[in-house]
């Protein structure tokens, strides 16, 4: 097996930190799901985008409903990893509120399913 | 007063991060999941407690798993653990210990790991069979392993059961902006076609690398 050592850039622009959807901000955790969608714990941004079909342009799969620090439901911070199940529901590592956050396939928010973190 | 003021503190900086702690329930800079795709289990790095967790669907309260002996290089306990993976044929986890410069396969239901790649007394280096700050590993379906070799900037391809690997992204010691390069390189993961993913932190970007 070998793979071609030059790579492309499938998400965000090589040294050009970010928050538009073209942008990354210290990407961290990245995980694909069973359509090749891919999903990425953009860490300094507190979110996680989502990008399909080679297209440069992501959206937010999962984005911040509060800004009122982590004991709101909806805050995020410094998420360093992600992972998505057969159901296309997306779960955040929220590493800054010491806790796993779930956002199932279609929902608007998040809730927490594990560590006591508000 | 004072007694009441510290008390006050202590149950006000726990509302804010009741998650903080030791607790089976609690954190403390959770890194790393991984889901069971038979149960939806979640196993979750705990990285400054040294562990890896598992929270069933709808717990309160994670299980221990691995580690939990506070950090070092003995068979019993992690180090800094951070990208993690689900081996299924042999129902284990697949732990990268950022701070033990190795990758451990701890077995469900077993109270010490195996080593898999690395040194297993915690020896960085940059050689073939050395990591520098392993951030993530994962597995295809035929048992060959990937981990991001962080401080290395590389990504590092192993057959199973060998413990020589060769680079397959990146140059090693070489922090770049290139095509061919990485500059701290946090997780990798595989497509259906097994084209790499590699999430190249400090270059805020996420490479492919295609697989011929």
């Amino acid at each position: 097996m070998q793979w071609n050592t030059t790579g492309i850039t499938v998400a965000g622009a090589t040294s050009m930190n970010g928050n538009t959807l073209t942008l990354l901000d210290n990407p961290s955790g990245i995980v694909l799901d069973s359509s090749n969608a891919l999903y990425i714990a953009d860490t300094i941004n507190n979110r996680i985008q989502k990008y399909v079909n080679g297209i440069l342009t992501g959206t937010t799969a999962v984005n911040q409903t509060s800004s009122a620090g982590c004991s709101a439901a909806g805050y995020m911070f410094a998420p360093l990893d992600v992972g998505v199940n057969s159901n296309f529901d997306v779960y955040v590592v929220d590493s800054g509120c010491e806790r796993v956050r779930l956002r199932p396939n279609g929902a608007t928010s998040s809730i927490t399913v594990a560590g006591q973190g508000k | 007063m004072k007694m009441n003021e510290s008390i006050l503190w202590i149950v006000v900086s726990n509302l804010f991060l009741g998650g903080l702690g030791t607790a089976y329930d609690q954190f403390q800079t959770p890194k790393g999941i991984a889901i069971d795709p038979r149960t939806g289990t979640m196993y979750i790095s705990d990285s400054v407690n040294h562990r890896v967790m598992a929270y069933a669907v709808n717990a309160i309260n994670g299980s221990l798993i691995a580690g939990g002996n506070g950090p070092g290089t003995n068979n019993t306990q992690l180090n800094l653990p951070e990208g993690l993976c689900l081996d299924l044929s042999s129902n284990s986890l697949l732990i990268a210990n950022y701070a033990s410069n190795n990758v451990v396969r701890w077995a469900l239901g077993a109270s010490s790991w195996t080593i898999v790649v690395g040194d297993p007394n915690g020896s960085s280096g940059s050689n073939s069979s050395l990591l520098n700050g392993p951030r993530d590993v994962i597995l295809d379906s035929a048992g060959n392993i990937y981990v991001t070799d962080s401080q290395n900037h590389r990504v590092q391809f192993f057959r199973p059961g060998t413990t020589s690997g060769t680079t397959i992204a990146g140059v090693v010691g070489v922090a770049g902006t290139a095509a061919h390069e990485l500059n701290q390189p946090y997780s990798v993961a595989l497509d259906s076609q097994l084209n790499l993913y590699v999430s190249d932190k400090n270059n805020h970007r996420v490479q492919k690398f295609f697989r011929y």
